[in-house]
């Protein structure tokens, strides 16, 4: 147990660091990157469980084995990639590295949710005057949002835990992420700041506690979902 | 006396740009600040340092002030500061390289230089640098910098170690705390001193979490001290590249010494584990600032 219980840390933290500004860009970089892999995910998912695709389970294979790279491999050609479209010290870079790394789990998560939806509801709305978006939109995703909401959680996480790729693809102070924020800031050569480092880390699980605690409901509705089929 | 930083420059650059980059960067760090500002008439140039002393707390407003005198100094460069974790420099810098990015100017820690070097990033500095710069450094701090015959980096400071000392617990040992030992032969019988008094404290404290740098640094001058070596003191004893190499052996088969060799100085087992299972009674930086 601590031998003195102070504040200190929690007020260096958020006065003497740029941690504001690390936060703000963490919450919008893996926001929007979550946000679109969830779009890209269903819609996806629903290509592969509904629509008869030549060579389906190869690519579905494929779209696995991405997720089997380890992710320096991609890194480096992300970065030469990036770096061609003068894209690197941007959101756009960040954003678009994060789905990469979380659309193709997303998306054998989504077709194990859009399979569990049986086709004969649908076929009922478009019996009823929908059409195929139509049926999607009112029909599918409100019987899938458990699903939804566990795959935006697990590519919000992959991407708020991230070191190496926000510390790679930005080197401006004004771009970091809280994690190589974090480390630039506390963790010197010689020296590690644990208070400041410790007091960060509890401010920086916040907001995925309070995500968690609201939408433990779903995520557990939409895991079970995906692992029982039928 | 011994070498901790370099700074490097990149191969990628103009000769011209690396000249002026790496003549007036120097001029800057090594050599004194000049007093007058010159004027640019054109967009100044930009050169990119990748370093991590701009991003830490204890050395950023020293390197935050060099750089600043140093554009007052040359308005025509811009000096764009790429901030980089000490632990991730060389996988950074790498991953860079690759993507024909490399900053121009680096700096850099023991072993550093010749790793880039060898993915091509770094320029030999002989043609730029002035004779007069190389002939004031120790010839074996110059070598460090070498790789492949070119000359890639240079020193950029140079770092004294210390011991830091408990005041209270000298006194407490019966040891004037006004007169710090000055020889080993006097800290090694005042080491036995509080350890006899005193047999719960550790009395020596080093650093061994940065292994490398560990090996390099501290362990050779441990041993050096204990055999007698290394008695002037810019003779600071000094790991050979080949000891190097084989530092992360090294280190277990040190720890694991006999104690005739080591038990002098209470380093009988890994001075790591014993400082986490009781207080030091001396340690680096933040615990000695705690504990005076």
């Amino acid at each position: 147990m601590p031998r003195i219980w102070a504040l200190a840390a929690y007020r260096d933290v958020l006065a003497y660091s740029a941690f504001p500004t690390y936060f703000a860009n963490s919450v919008i970089v893996n926001v929007t990157a979550s946000l679109i892999t969830v779009l890209l995910a269903t819609l996806a998912g629903y290509s592969f469980s509904r629509f008869p695709i030549r060579g389906k389970s190869a690519l579905m294979l494929g779209i696995l084995a991405m997720q089997m790279f380890p992710s320096t491999v991609l890194l480096i050609a992300l970065y030469v990639l990036f770096r061609r479209f003068d894209l690197l010290n941007t959101y756009t870079a960040l954003i678009l590295s994060y789905i990469t790394h979380g659309l193709p789990f997303s998306v054998w998560m989504m077709r194990g949710f859009v399979d569990a939806v049986p086709i004969q509801i649908e076929e009922a709305a478009m019996i009823d005057g929908c059409r195929r978006s139509g049926a999607l939109s009112r029909v599918v995703v409100p019987t899938m949002l458990p699903g939804m909401v566990a795959v935006a959680l697990f590519a919000f996480l992959s991407g708020w835990n991230d070191l190496i790729w926000a510390l790679t693809l930005t080197t401006s102070p004004a771009m970091r992420l809280i994690p190589p924020g974090f480390v630039l800031t506390y963790v010197g050569q010689f020296e590690t700041y644990w208070n400041q480092l410790m007091a960060g880390s509890v401010m920086v699980s916040v907001p995925t506690i309070l995500v968690f605690m609201f939408l433990q409901r779903y995520l557990v509705q939409g895991l079970t979902a995906a692992a029982v089929k039928g | 006396m011994t070498r901790d930083s370099f700074s490097a420059v990149t191969g990628r650059a103009a000769a011209g740009r690396i000249a002026a980059g790496l003549a007036s960067f120097l001029a800057i760090l090594l050599f004194a600040m000049p007093s007058h500002a010159a004027s640019c008439s054109g967009m100044p140039k930009q050169i990119t340092f990748a370093n991590w002393a701009a991003a830490e707390t204890a050395t950023a407003a020293e390197v935050t002030t060099s750089v600043a005198a140093f554009e007052k100094a040359n308005p025509c460069i811009h000096v764009k500061m790429i901030a980089i974790p000490f632990a991730d420099m060389v996988s950074q810098l790498t991953v860079m390289t690759i993507g024909n990015n490399t900053p121009d100017v680096m700096e850099f820690s023991s072993g550093m230089p010749q790793a880039l070097a060898a993915e091509g990033a770094l320029a030999d500095l002989r043609p730029f640098v002035d004779k007069a710069l190389t002939s004031d450094i120790q010839p074996s701090m110059l070598q460090d910098g070498e790789a492949n015959g070119k000359l890639v980096a240079l020193p950029l400071s140079l770092t004294p170690h210390g011991f830091w000392y408990n005041k209270g617990l000298m006194k407490k040992a019966g040891l004037n705390p006004a007169d710090p030992p000055k020889t080993i032969s006097v800290l090694t019988h005042d080491i036995e001193l509080v350890k006899s008094k005193e047999p719960n404290v550790f009395p020596f404290a080093m650093m061994t979490s940065k292994g490398a740098y560990t090996v390099v640094v501290m362990w050779p001058w441990l041993l050096s001290a204990r055999s007698g070596a290394g008695k002037k003191s810019h003779e600071a004893p000094r790991c050979s590249r080949q000891a190097r190499d084989r530092g992360d052996h090294a280190r277990p088969a040190l720890v694991r010494a006999p104690p005739d060799r080591l038990d002098g100085l209470h380093v009988t087992q890994d001075p790591d584990r014993a400082v986490r299972r009781s207080r030091p009674a001396v340690a680096q930086d933040l615990g000695a600032r705690r504990l005076s």
